[in-house]
């Protein structure tokens, strides 16, 4: 019990330490792990609100695999993407909602200026690679002044 | 000055995952004989056998994917997810030696792999035989 009064105490610090960093969402261990396995953990902010809701009931046919969390994990990654979602509608570039990050509007027009062969290139290889140009991507760092294109 | 916001569901969810990673650890061979133990219910003469799964981790069921098409044939080799290219830690336990050694990750990978690569869970004889085949390929 001392222990996870200990643990709970250097949280709450960091949580503390965290807040005031605007919209960067705090950083959230469960999440990193279990959306970080297979993927970049992409940022909470780069979807809205009902498309995550969406996105989390359907984590067993999760683009073509099964990302399927225990009940407990489940809810406390559902809590940690609602509370730092877009608040502003993500659609797709139809108008509609889409999971898909780089379907939206946003993702879209953020990335006009790169052509259809540097996507191609294998050292990106598909947008879903994030890190490619994003170097801190995986800490949820996408400063446009920390982009580095590879050949 | 903004007020600090505290995120109870924040500190509850790195609570767990502490208590997620103080949960006892085991070995590959106790992870084994679990899986083992559970084969014989059924087929009381089953023994694991790492031959039958290194053919299980390398064939394909009846779908896209098999194991090696993100864990490379050579599970000593470091793989790489088949859709995001997102590199994965090599498999085999001579060259990775934290696998198999936390069972509830163990299952939670197997649960969601055997879905992608056979569309169904496996048997825990197929688990044992790969498990078998991953602590003593090299």
């Amino acid at each position: 019990m001392r222990y996870a009064l200990v643990i709970l105490g250097g949280v709450l610090t960091a949580s503390v330490a965290f807040a005031d960093s605007g919209s960067k969402a705090p950083p959230n261990p469960l999440f990193q792990q279990e959306c970080g396995s297979c993927h970049v953990p992409y940022p909470p902010r780069l979807l809205d609100e009902s498309s995550w809701r969406k996105l989390m009931d359907g984590l067993d046919k999760h683009f073509g695999s099964d990302a399927s969390l225990d009940a407990i994990s489940r809810s406390a990654i559902e809590a940690h993407v609602l509370a730092n979602a877009s608040r502003r509608e993500r659609l797709g570039v139809d108008g509609k909602p889409t999971l898909r990050i780089t379907q939206t509007a946003w993702y879209q027009r953020k990335h006009d200026e790169i052509g259809s062969a540097v996507w191609r290139r294998p050292s990106i290889k598909t947008a879903a690679n994030c890190a490619a140009c994003h170097r801190e991507a995986e800490q949820g760092i996408f400063n446009e002044h920390q982009v580095r294109i590879p050949k | 000055m903004s007020k600090p916001r505290l995120s109870l569901r924040h500190c509850l969810a790195l609570v767990l995952l502490c208590a997620a990673a103080l949960a006892q650890a085991e070995t590959p061979q106790q992870i084994l004989s679990v899986y083992e133990s559970a084969a014989r219910v059924q087929a009381p003469a089953f023994s694991a056998s790492a031959v039958r799964g290194g053919d299980f981790f390398r064939n394909k069921h009846g779908r896209e994917w098999s194991c090696a098409s993100c864990h490379t044939g050579n599970p000593v080799d470091a793989g790489k997810h088949a859709s995001t290219g997102k590199a994965i830690q090599p498999m085999a336990v001579a060259a990775n030696a934290e696998r198999f050694t936390q069972p509830n990750k163990v299952e939670k990978w197997f649960t969601r792999n055997c879905k992608d690569v056979l569309g169904r869970e496996c048997s825990a004889a197929e688990k044992a035989d790969v498990v078998a085949f991953l602590s003593t390929v090299k």
